[in-house]
């Protein structure tokens, strides 16, 4: 199952490879690489579930490294550096509270032009499948701008839903997620950071 | 200020402003491991009267648990007391929190937010003037005759680490990549403008060496201890707090690098002949941007400025660029520059009437007048000033 992005937008859905099972060795064109529509490879790794649930500060650790590693040669790094550091922190802080299966969560990060493109497979069961493909329906729907303000300023214990929301709305990402089998989800989020910098 | 909390984030408050503040990371997992940050906030706000003032500027991040808890807190203290109203000072630089915290200010209308850097700097809008970039240009080819050689004097060395704060349209820290072979150098400004023209000029010269990146001098997102020479041109002349930006610029260098300052005292323009009107003008020009809060005749008290700010081992010269140096239409066409800037925008704004302005723009004309005078001789002099951070 598939959903997201506007008939037209330029991504290749086959970067997500349902016949793969999380965790098998998926090379970088299964995983989305160069063939990807001419997206370049910025940088990527695979982290054992079990060490990823280990400890929060590694969603800061990992969006701080990713953020920095990638944002040389932007036409302003430390702009660039500050907000693709605050999107991937939510992304990961998204992937911590997953009830994830044993794996390998597996982050990639691709370029073509000004779209800057993430992709990840979170090894997860259909519950948590669920929740991304339905999140980023929400994240389209009428509405959604609304939604996001609310979960944002809610009174109640923040809903792990903000943090797609918020890519979604106030980064204009485009995003898809992709069920793969009952073992994993791949979500694939293209952003335009420079945008944002000017 | 700071009370450290964790290694990643800090608060503090300054009962004398009503200012509390915020600077750091803050990525809690769960809302109580910033309870203490927020009880602070609450009682502060307590203690106010009027304008509460959170200072989120050095904020560099903050994850949707803390910002939900800060703007709860904030909501709560708009809403429990209608005698107070928030403001949050933020910079443009940090490039989350205009997003975040301005929606928090549209939900909330006694929440005010504002982008501390434009405060700070009175002369911009006048300096950012795009009419101005080819002007802009021209100084710099005439004063790079001179301080290539004067650089070296002042520790300048092959293979450093260089940062070019208040850099402009960028063309001095291009000058120093090509000339000083530098591992890199970081160029800032404030001035979007002039950083599009710089980017542009550094890919027109294939040049990749360069970083123009977009920053408050006052608040500098770079690491402490980074680099082995700063420089700073022309700029501490155009911010009402030269001693902020310094502490800022001592704080970058590297212990035992150099802090290298470039500034003016435009009274002492002159020129033969018609010394006298062009004498008059520029001592005018002085008084034009003190009432702007700007001190064009800050050069000679560099040194002053440095040993104060915490450098050691000050050298301190002067060099003057004159009509003689190159093409004397260059130096004129910079007289004419200033004589639209500081007579047509700066006079006027500040009010002056026609028969000052006539008299103002004719020191500058006479200027130019012994720029292009067979016999003459027209000068601009600059000071140079540069200290050691100590080890």
């Amino acid at each position: 199952m598939v959903t997201g992005f506007d008939d037209g937008f330029p991504l290749d859905l086959s970067s997500c490879r349902p016949d793969r099972a999380a965790g098998d060795d998926m090379t970088d064109t299964q995983m989305g690489g160069l063939p990807d529509d001419g997206f370049k490879p910025l940088i990527e790794f695979d982290l054992d579930t079990t060490v990823l649930d280990d400890q929060w500060i590694y969603c800061d650790f990992m969006s701080s490294f990713v953020a920095s590693m990638v944002s040389h040669n932007r036409g302003d790094p430390f702009m660039f550096s500050n907000l693709l550091s605050a999107t991937l922190n939510e992304l990961f802080e998204t992937v911590y509270r997953t009830e994830k299966k044993a794996g390998q969560f597996r982050f990639r990060m691709l370029q073509k032009g000004s779209v800057d493109r993430i992709t990840m497979v979170v090894p997860c069961g259909r519950d948590e499948q669920q929740f991304y493909l339905k999140t980023v329906e929400e994240v389209r729907a009428p509405g959604a701008s609304d939604k996001y303000l609310e979960l944002l300023f809610s009174d109640d214990k923040l809903d792990r839903r903000v943090g797609l929301f918020e890519l979604a709305i106030s980064y204009k990402a485009q995003m898809s997620a992709v069920a793969v089998e009952d073992k994993a989800v791949c979500l694939t989020i293209d952003l335009v950071i420079e945008r944002e910098t000017d | 200020m700071a009370t450290p909390v964790s290694t990643s984030y800090e608060f503090g408050y300054d009962d004398n402003d009503q200012v509390f503040t915020l600077a750091g990371s803050m990525r809690p997992q769960d809302i109580s491991e910033i309870d203490a940050c927020l009880e602070a906030l609450r009682t502060c706000a307590g203690q106010v009267t009027g304008m509460f003032y959170v200072n989120v500027r050095r904020l560099l991040q903050s994850n949707n648990v803390a910002f939900n808890g800060l703007a709860s807190v904030l909501t709560e203290i708009c809403q429990e007391r209608p005698d107070v109203n928030v403001t949050i000072t933020m910079s443009s630089v940090v490039g989350w929190t205009p997003k975040k915290f301005n929606a928090l200010r549209r939900r909330i209308p006694r929440i005010d937010v504002v982008e501390y850097d434009k405060d700070f700097y009175p002369g911009q809008t006048f300096v950012e003037d795009s009419s101005f970039v080819s002007v802009l240009r021209k100084q710099t080819t005439m004063t790079w005759r001179h301080e290539k050689h004067i650089l070296l004097r002042h520790g300048i060395a092959e293979g450093m680490k260089i940062a070019d704060i208040c850099c402009g349209i960028g063309d001095f820290a291009l000058l120093l990549f090509k000339e000083f072979n530098p591992t890199y150098v970081v160029a800032l400004d404030h001035a979007k403008a002039s950083l599009d023209y710089a980017r542009k000029m550094a890919k027109e010269f294939n040049v990749t060496g360069v970083e123009y990146v977009y920053g408050d001098a006052a608040e500098i997102l770079l690491p402490s201890g980074e680099f082995d020479f700063v420089t700073c041109r022309h700029s501490l002349q155009v911010f009402d707090r030269p001693e902020r930006i310094l502490s800022e610029l001592l704080r970058i260098c590297k212990p035992g690098g150099r802090v290298y300052v470039t500034n003016e005292k435009n009274s002492h323009c002159l020129g033969e002949p018609r010394a006298e009107s062009i004498q008059w003008t520029y001592n005018e020009v002085a008084k034009l941007w003190k009432h702007f809060n700007m001190d064009i005749e800050i050069g000679p008290k560099s040194r002053r400025l440095l040993l104060d700010a915490g450098f050691v081992d000050i050298r301190m010269e002067s060099f003057m660029v004159t009509n003689l140096d190159g093409d004397p239409e260059e130096f004129a066409d910079v007289i004419r520059t200033w004589k639209n800037m500081f007579a047509d925008s700066m006079a006027r704004e500040r009010g002056d009437d026609e028969a000052f302005i006539r008299k103002f723009k004719k020191g500058f004309d006479d200027h130019i007048f012994a720029a292009m005078h067979p016999k003459g001789y027209a000068g601009w002099p600059i000071w140079v000033a540069s200290g050691r951070k100590p080890l």
